[in-house]
Protein backbone atom coordinates (compact mmCIF):
# COMPACT_ATOMS: atom_id res chain seq x y z
CA UNK A 1 0.00 0.00 0.00
CA UNK A 2 1.27 3.47 -0.85
CA UNK A 3 1.75 5.76 2.10
CA UNK A 4 -0.66 8.70 2.08
CA UNK A 5 0.92 12.05 1.19
CA UNK A 6 0.29 13.39 4.67
CA UNK A 7 -0.19 11.82 8.10
CA UNK A 8 -1.73 13.81 10.96
CA UNK A 9 -2.17 12.19 14.36
CA UNK A 10 -5.59 13.33 15.55
CA UNK A 11 -5.25 12.14 19.14
CA UNK A 12 -2.10 12.48 21.19
CA UNK A 13 -0.93 13.81 24.55
CA UNK A 14 2.18 15.42 25.90
CA UNK A 15 4.06 12.78 27.88
CA UNK A 16 4.38 15.19 30.75
CA UNK A 17 3.59 14.48 34.37
CA UNK A 18 2.79 18.19 34.71
CA UNK A 19 -0.37 17.61 32.67
CA UNK A 20 -1.58 14.37 34.24
CA UNK A 21 -2.04 14.13 38.03
CA UNK A 22 -0.53 11.27 40.06
CA UNK A 23 -3.96 9.94 41.01
CA UNK A 24 -4.59 9.21 37.35
CA UNK A 25 -1.44 7.08 37.13
CA UNK A 26 -2.11 5.24 40.38
CA UNK A 27 -5.57 4.24 39.16
CA UNK A 28 -4.15 2.90 35.92
CA UNK A 29 -1.40 1.08 37.79
CA UNK A 30 -3.86 -0.46 40.25
CA UNK A 31 -5.83 -1.97 37.40
CA UNK A 32 -2.67 -3.14 35.65
CA UNK A 33 -1.41 -4.76 38.82
CA UNK A 34 -4.50 -6.95 38.93
CA UNK A 35 -3.24 -8.66 35.81
CA UNK A 36 -0.25 -9.83 37.82
CA UNK A 37 -1.73 -10.34 41.26
CA UNK A 38 -5.24 -11.57 42.05
CA UNK A 39 -5.46 -9.43 45.16
CA UNK A 40 -4.32 -5.91 45.77
CA UNK A 41 -0.89 -5.92 47.39
CA UNK A 42 -0.07 -3.04 49.63
CA UNK A 43 2.02 -0.41 47.88
CA UNK A 44 2.16 -2.27 44.55
CA UNK A 45 -0.08 0.17 42.65
CA UNK A 46 1.81 3.16 44.03
CA UNK A 47 5.11 1.56 43.04
CA UNK A 48 3.96 0.84 39.48
CA UNK A 49 2.27 4.23 39.27
CA UNK A 50 5.57 5.89 40.07
CA UNK A 51 7.37 3.93 37.32
CA UNK A 52 4.57 4.81 34.91
CA UNK A 53 4.77 8.47 35.82
CA UNK A 54 8.54 8.51 35.34
CA UNK A 55 7.98 7.92 31.63
CA UNK A 56 6.08 11.19 31.44
CA UNK A 57 9.04 13.55 31.48
CA UNK A 58 9.00 14.68 27.85
CA UNK A 59 7.82 18.11 28.94
CA UNK A 60 8.93 19.95 25.79
CA UNK A 61 7.91 17.20 23.33
CA UNK A 62 11.40 16.69 21.91
CA UNK A 63 11.05 12.92 22.19
CA UNK A 64 7.56 13.03 20.71
CA UNK A 65 8.77 15.01 17.69
CA UNK A 66 11.57 12.47 17.20
CA UNK A 67 9.00 9.67 17.26
CA UNK A 68 6.72 11.58 14.86
CA UNK A 69 9.62 11.98 12.44
CA UNK A 70 10.42 8.25 12.63
CA UNK A 71 6.77 7.45 11.90
CA UNK A 72 6.35 10.03 9.12
CA UNK A 73 3.74 11.98 11.08
CA UNK A 74 3.75 15.59 9.91
CA UNK A 75 1.50 17.12 12.55
CA UNK A 76 -0.20 16.04 15.74
CA UNK A 77 -3.21 17.16 17.73
CA UNK A 78 -2.20 17.47 21.38
CA UNK A 79 -5.11 16.98 23.77
CA UNK A 80 -4.97 18.68 27.14
CA UNK A 81 -7.83 17.42 29.33
CA UNK A 82 -8.75 19.31 32.48
CA UNK A 83 -8.43 17.03 35.52
CA UNK A 84 -8.00 19.88 37.97
CA UNK A 85 -11.61 19.75 39.19
CA UNK A 86 -11.27 16.16 40.40
CA UNK A 87 -7.56 15.56 41.06
CA UNK A 88 -5.08 17.61 43.03
CA UNK A 89 -2.24 18.96 40.95
CA UNK A 90 0.58 21.34 41.63
CA UNK A 91 0.11 22.73 38.12
CA UNK A 92 -2.85 24.94 37.20
CA UNK A 93 -4.80 25.04 33.95
CA UNK A 94 -2.95 28.24 33.12
CA UNK A 95 0.35 26.39 33.61
CA UNK A 96 -0.84 23.64 31.29
CA UNK A 97 -1.89 26.16 28.63
CA UNK A 98 1.47 27.90 28.86
CA UNK A 99 3.30 24.59 28.56
CA UNK A 100 1.38 23.60 25.42
CA UNK A 101 1.93 27.04 23.92
CA UNK A 102 5.65 26.71 24.62
CA UNK A 103 5.72 23.31 22.92
CA UNK A 104 4.05 24.81 19.84
CA UNK A 105 6.58 27.61 19.77
CA UNK A 106 9.48 25.18 20.20
CA UNK A 107 8.28 22.97 17.34
CA UNK A 108 6.63 25.32 14.82
CA UNK A 109 4.09 23.78 12.50
CA UNK A 110 4.03 20.41 14.26
CA UNK A 111 1.22 20.71 16.80
CA UNK A 112 -2.41 21.66 17.13
CA UNK A 113 -3.83 21.91 20.65
CA UNK A 114 -7.33 21.04 21.87
CA UNK A 115 -7.61 22.43 25.36
CA UNK A 116 -9.92 21.18 28.13
CA UNK A 117 -12.04 23.06 30.64
CA UNK A 118 -14.26 21.36 33.20
CA UNK A 119 -17.73 22.98 32.92
CA UNK A 120 -17.99 23.20 36.71
CA UNK A 121 -15.45 26.02 36.68
CA UNK A 122 -18.25 28.14 35.22
CA UNK A 123 -17.42 31.66 34.16
CA UNK A 124 -13.75 31.45 35.04
CA UNK A 125 -13.35 28.30 32.94
CA UNK A 126 -15.12 29.89 29.99
CA UNK A 127 -12.94 32.97 30.20
CA UNK A 128 -9.83 30.85 30.39
CA UNK A 129 -10.81 28.86 27.30
CA UNK A 130 -11.55 32.03 25.36
CA UNK A 131 -8.21 33.43 26.48
CA UNK A 132 -6.13 30.43 25.41
CA UNK A 133 -7.82 30.35 22.01
CA UNK A 134 -7.16 34.05 21.49
CA UNK A 135 -3.71 34.18 23.01
CA UNK A 136 -2.23 30.85 21.99
CA UNK A 137 -4.29 29.94 18.94
CA UNK A 138 -5.51 26.64 20.39
CA UNK A 139 -7.78 24.99 17.87
CA UNK A 140 -10.32 22.85 19.69
CA UNK A 141 -12.01 21.89 22.94
CA UNK A 142 -11.15 18.68 24.77
CA UNK A 143 -13.94 17.32 26.99
CA UNK A 144 -13.38 14.63 29.62
CA UNK A 145 -16.82 13.47 30.82
CA UNK A 146 -15.50 10.71 33.15
CA UNK A 147 -14.47 13.54 35.46
CA UNK A 148 -18.15 13.51 36.42
CA UNK A 149 -20.45 15.27 33.95
CA UNK A 150 -22.38 14.51 30.80
CA UNK A 151 -21.03 16.04 27.59
CA UNK A 152 -24.61 17.24 27.01
CA UNK A 153 -24.76 18.92 30.42
CA UNK A 154 -26.09 22.43 29.79
CA UNK A 155 -23.11 23.83 31.67
CA UNK A 156 -21.11 22.83 28.58
CA UNK A 157 -23.32 24.86 26.24
CA UNK A 158 -21.55 28.22 26.56
CA UNK A 159 -18.33 26.50 25.56
CA UNK A 160 -20.02 24.81 22.61
CA UNK A 161 -21.53 28.12 21.60
CA UNK A 162 -18.06 29.63 21.58
CA UNK A 163 -16.77 26.67 19.53
CA UNK A 164 -19.60 27.18 17.03
CA UNK A 165 -18.68 30.84 16.60
CA UNK A 166 -14.99 30.07 16.15
CA UNK A 167 -15.51 26.85 14.15
CA UNK A 168 -13.57 24.86 16.72
CA UNK A 169 -14.05 21.08 16.88
CA UNK A 170 -14.89 19.40 20.18
CA UNK A 171 -13.24 16.09 21.04
CA UNK A 172 -14.69 14.11 23.93
CA UNK A 173 -13.37 11.03 25.65
CA UNK A 174 -15.50 7.89 25.36
CA UNK A 175 -14.97 4.49 26.96
CA UNK A 176 -13.08 3.38 30.04
CA UNK A 177 -10.26 5.37 31.57
CA UNK A 178 -8.40 5.34 34.86
CA UNK A 179 -10.55 3.52 37.44
CA UNK A 180 -10.35 6.53 39.73
CA UNK A 181 -12.88 8.24 37.40
CA UNK A 182 -16.52 7.55 36.51
CA UNK A 183 -17.08 5.39 33.41
CA UNK A 184 -20.84 6.04 33.33
CA UNK A 185 -20.33 9.38 31.58
CA UNK A 186 -18.19 7.83 28.87
CA UNK A 187 -21.00 6.55 26.62
CA UNK A 188 -20.98 7.98 23.06
CA UNK A 189 -24.78 8.41 23.11
CA UNK A 190 -24.42 11.08 25.80
CA UNK A 191 -23.26 13.55 23.16
CA UNK A 192 -26.54 13.26 21.24
CA UNK A 193 -28.41 16.17 22.87
CA UNK A 194 -25.47 18.53 22.42
CA UNK A 195 -24.83 17.38 18.85
CA UNK A 196 -28.50 18.00 18.03
CA UNK A 197 -28.49 21.39 19.74
CA UNK A 198 -25.25 22.55 18.09
CA UNK A 199 -25.38 21.34 14.48
CA UNK A 200 -22.62 23.80 13.63
CA UNK A 201 -20.14 22.17 15.99
CA UNK A 202 -18.23 19.06 14.94
CA UNK A 203 -17.90 16.52 17.75
CA UNK A 204 -15.24 13.79 17.69
CA UNK A 205 -15.79 10.65 19.76
CA UNK A 206 -12.31 9.87 21.05
CA UNK A 207 -11.62 6.10 20.90
CA UNK A 208 -15.01 5.67 19.19
CA UNK A 209 -13.50 3.12 16.82
CA UNK A 210 -12.33 1.05 19.78
CA UNK A 211 -14.78 1.52 22.69
CA UNK A 212 -18.60 1.31 22.50
CA UNK A 213 -18.10 0.92 18.77
CA UNK A 214 -21.72 0.09 17.95
CA UNK A 215 -22.97 3.31 19.55
CA UNK A 216 -20.14 5.39 18.11
CA UNK A 217 -20.62 4.25 14.54
CA UNK A 218 -24.40 4.75 14.74
CA UNK A 219 -23.84 8.28 15.99
CA UNK A 220 -21.43 8.90 13.11
CA UNK A 221 -23.79 7.45 10.55
CA UNK A 222 -26.87 9.38 11.65
CA UNK A 223 -25.56 12.61 13.16
CA UNK A 224 -23.93 14.72 10.47
CA UNK A 225 -21.67 16.52 12.94
CA UNK A 226 -20.34 13.50 14.85
CA UNK A 227 -17.00 11.82 14.02
CA UNK A 228 -14.88 9.18 15.72
CA UNK A 229 -11.19 8.47 16.08
CA UNK A 230 -9.44 5.12 16.26
CA UNK A 231 -6.95 6.02 18.98
CA UNK A 232 -6.20 3.12 21.27
CA UNK A 233 -6.53 0.61 18.42
CA UNK A 234 -3.65 -1.63 19.57
CA UNK A 235 -5.73 -2.38 22.69
CA UNK A 236 -9.03 -3.10 20.91
CA UNK A 237 -10.75 -5.98 22.69
CA UNK A 238 -11.48 -8.26 19.76
CA UNK A 239 -11.08 -12.00 19.45
CA UNK A 240 -9.95 -11.51 15.86
CA UNK A 241 -7.29 -8.93 16.73
CA UNK A 242 -7.16 -5.17 16.23
CA UNK A 243 -6.34 -5.44 12.53
CA UNK A 244 -9.55 -7.32 11.72
CA UNK A 245 -11.49 -5.14 14.14
CA UNK A 246 -10.45 -2.04 12.18
CA UNK A 247 -10.96 -3.74 8.81
CA UNK A 248 -14.56 -4.39 9.88
CA UNK A 249 -14.96 -0.76 10.98
CA UNK A 250 -13.60 0.47 7.65
CA UNK A 251 -16.21 -1.54 5.75
CA UNK A 252 -19.29 0.14 7.23
CA UNK A 253 -19.71 3.20 5.06
CA UNK A 254 -18.53 5.79 7.57
CA UNK A 255 -14.92 6.23 6.50
CA UNK A 256 -15.54 9.92 5.86
CA UNK A 257 -16.12 10.18 9.65
CA UNK A 258 -13.04 8.26 10.82
CA UNK A 259 -9.88 9.96 12.09
CA UNK A 260 -6.49 8.39 12.71
CA UNK A 261 -5.06 8.79 16.21
CA UNK A 262 -2.43 7.06 18.33
CA UNK A 263 -3.18 8.12 21.91
CA UNK A 264 0.58 8.45 22.46
CA UNK A 265 2.14 8.00 25.01
CA UNK A 266 -0.37 5.48 26.35
CA UNK A 267 1.05 2.60 24.33
CA UNK A 268 4.64 3.78 24.20
CA UNK A 269 5.87 0.84 26.28
CA UNK A 270 4.45 -1.58 23.74
CA UNK A 271 4.19 0.09 20.35
CA UNK A 272 6.22 2.95 18.94
CA UNK A 273 4.49 5.49 16.72
CA UNK A 274 6.34 4.06 13.71
CA UNK A 275 5.11 0.56 14.54
CA UNK A 276 1.54 1.80 14.91
CA UNK A 277 1.57 3.62 11.56
CA UNK A 278 3.26 0.69 9.81
CA UNK A 279 0.74 -1.72 11.28
CA UNK A 280 -2.10 0.30 9.78
CA UNK A 281 -0.53 0.81 6.35
CA UNK A 282 1.20 -2.53 5.70
CA UNK A 283 0.09 -4.62 2.71
CA UNK A 284 -1.84 -7.07 4.88
CA UNK A 285 -3.11 -4.38 7.27
CA UNK A 286 -6.66 -3.23 7.97
CA UNK A 287 -6.58 -0.55 5.24
CA UNK A 288 -5.60 -2.96 2.47
CA UNK A 289 -8.99 -2.77 0.70
CA UNK A 290 -9.39 0.99 0.87
CA UNK A 291 -8.88 3.44 -2.00
CA UNK A 292 -5.87 5.73 -1.67
CA UNK A 293 -8.18 8.71 -1.29
CA UNK A 294 -9.97 7.05 1.64
CA UNK A 295 -6.69 6.22 3.36
CA UNK A 296 -5.57 9.81 2.85
CA UNK A 297 -8.78 11.09 4.42
CA UNK A 298 -8.54 8.85 7.49
CA UNK A 299 -4.84 9.51 8.02
CA UNK A 300 -5.02 13.30 7.65
CA UNK A 301 -7.70 14.78 5.40
CA UNK A 302 -10.72 14.60 7.69
CA UNK A 303 -9.09 16.07 10.79
CA UNK A 304 -7.63 18.75 8.52
CA UNK A 305 -11.12 19.74 7.41
CA UNK A 306 -12.35 19.94 11.00
CA UNK A 307 -9.59 22.27 12.17
CA UNK A 308 -10.53 25.95 12.02
CA UNK A 309 -9.12 28.27 9.46
CA UNK A 310 -6.67 30.60 11.23
CA UNK A 311 -8.67 33.73 10.46
CA UNK A 312 -11.81 32.40 12.16
CA UNK A 313 -10.11 30.80 15.15
CA UNK A 314 -8.20 33.91 16.14
CA UNK A 315 -10.84 36.53 15.37
CA UNK A 316 -11.36 39.22 17.98
CA UNK A 317 -13.26 38.09 21.03
CA UNK A 318 -16.48 39.68 22.22
CA UNK A 319 -18.96 36.99 21.30
CA UNK A 320 -20.18 36.56 24.87
CA UNK A 321 -22.08 33.47 25.95
CA UNK A 322 -25.84 33.38 25.42
CA UNK A 323 -26.15 30.63 27.99
CA UNK A 324 -26.01 31.36 31.67
CA UNK A 325 -22.70 30.51 33.29
CA UNK A 326 -22.22 29.32 36.84
CA UNK A 327 -20.76 32.03 39.00
CA UNK A 328 -22.39 34.73 36.90
CA UNK A 329 -25.11 37.04 38.19
CA UNK A 330 -28.48 36.47 36.51
CA UNK B 1 36.62 -13.86 26.05
CA UNK B 2 35.87 -12.68 29.57
CA UNK B 3 33.70 -9.90 28.12
CA UNK B 4 31.58 -12.51 26.32
CA UNK B 5 31.20 -14.55 29.48
CA UNK B 6 30.20 -11.40 31.41
CA UNK B 7 27.65 -10.45 28.78
CA UNK B 8 26.13 -13.90 28.88
CA UNK B 9 25.88 -13.63 32.64
CA UNK B 10 24.23 -10.21 32.34
CA UNK B 11 21.73 -11.56 29.83
CA UNK B 12 21.02 -14.55 32.04
CA UNK B 13 20.41 -12.32 35.05
CA UNK B 14 18.10 -10.09 33.00
CA UNK B 15 16.28 -13.17 31.68
CA UNK B 16 15.51 -14.14 35.26
CA UNK B 17 14.01 -10.71 35.92
CA UNK B 18 11.99 -10.90 32.70
CA UNK B 19 10.50 -14.22 33.81
CA UNK B 20 9.51 -12.60 37.10
CA UNK B 21 8.04 -9.62 35.26
CA UNK B 22 6.01 -11.91 33.01
CA UNK B 23 4.27 -13.35 36.08
CA UNK B 24 1.66 -15.91 35.11
CA UNK B 25 2.19 -15.50 31.38
CA UNK B 26 3.24 -18.70 29.56
CA UNK B 27 6.94 -19.25 30.29
CA UNK B 28 9.38 -18.26 27.57
CA UNK B 29 11.72 -21.08 26.60
CA UNK B 30 14.69 -19.10 25.31
CA UNK B 31 15.71 -15.57 26.17
CA UNK B 32 18.85 -14.49 24.33
CA UNK B 33 20.66 -11.22 23.72
CA UNK B 34 18.79 -10.58 20.47
CA UNK B 35 15.35 -11.34 21.93
CA UNK B 36 12.96 -8.40 21.55
CA UNK B 37 10.62 -7.44 24.38
CA UNK B 38 7.47 -6.82 22.35
CA UNK B 39 7.77 -8.83 19.16
CA UNK B 40 9.43 -11.97 20.60
CA UNK B 41 8.32 -12.03 24.22
CA UNK B 42 4.95 -10.38 23.75
CA UNK B 43 5.55 -8.18 26.78
CA UNK B 44 2.67 -5.86 27.58
CA UNK B 45 2.97 -2.49 29.31
CA UNK B 46 2.49 -4.08 32.73
CA UNK B 47 5.36 -6.50 32.08
CA UNK B 48 7.65 -3.68 30.99
CA UNK B 49 6.75 -1.66 34.07
CA UNK B 50 7.40 -4.65 36.31
CA UNK B 51 10.77 -5.21 34.64
CA UNK B 52 11.77 -1.59 35.13
CA UNK B 53 10.77 -1.82 38.76
CA UNK B 54 12.84 -5.00 39.15
CA UNK B 55 15.86 -3.39 37.49
CA UNK B 56 15.68 -0.67 40.08
CA UNK B 57 15.19 -3.08 42.94
CA UNK B 58 17.65 -5.81 41.96
CA UNK B 59 20.28 -3.94 39.96
CA UNK B 60 20.20 -0.53 41.60
CA UNK B 61 19.32 1.28 38.38
CA UNK B 62 18.06 4.81 39.05
CA UNK B 63 14.83 5.14 37.09
CA UNK B 64 14.75 8.85 37.83
CA UNK B 65 18.02 9.27 35.94
CA UNK B 66 17.81 6.62 33.25
CA UNK B 67 14.16 6.09 32.34
CA UNK B 68 14.51 7.96 29.05
CA UNK B 69 17.23 5.60 27.83
CA UNK B 70 15.65 2.44 29.26
CA UNK B 71 12.33 2.82 27.45
CA UNK B 72 14.13 3.14 24.13
CA UNK B 73 15.87 -0.24 24.49
CA UNK B 74 14.08 -2.95 22.55
CA UNK B 75 16.21 -6.07 23.09
CA UNK B 76 17.45 -8.04 26.06
CA UNK B 77 21.09 -7.67 25.01
CA UNK B 78 20.93 -3.89 24.64
CA UNK B 79 19.29 -3.61 28.05
CA UNK B 80 21.79 -5.95 29.69
CA UNK B 81 24.69 -3.95 28.23
CA UNK B 82 23.16 -0.68 29.35
CA UNK B 83 22.62 -1.92 32.91
CA UNK B 84 26.15 -3.37 32.96
CA UNK B 85 27.60 -0.04 31.82
CA UNK B 86 25.82 1.70 34.68
CA UNK B 87 27.11 -0.84 37.15
CA UNK B 88 30.63 -0.39 35.79
CA UNK B 89 30.26 3.33 36.20
CA UNK B 90 30.69 4.14 32.51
Amino acid sequence: MRRPPLIVDGHCHLASSRCIPSEFFVGVARNMARKQFARERSGEAEKLGRVLELQYHDHDADRLVRKMDEAGIARTVLLAPDFTHVFKSQYSLEDMAAQHAAVRARHPGRFHVFFGVDPRWGRSGYDLFERVVDRHGFEGLKVYPPCGFSPSDERMFPLYEFCAARQLPVLLHTGPTTPTLDFSYADPYLIDAAAKHFPGVNFILAHGGVNFVEQAKLMCNYRANVYLDISGFPAAMSASGWQQHLADLFSQGINHKIIFGTDWPVFSMKDDLAAMVSGLLEETGPMRSLADSTVAAIMAGTIGKLLPSPSVATQASGIGPMFELEGEKP
Amino acid sequence: MSAIIDENADVEKLAGLIRLAMGDEPPVAVIAAQTRFTEDLGMQSINRLMLLSLLEQECGVSLERHMTQLVELQTVGDTARFVASLTAGH
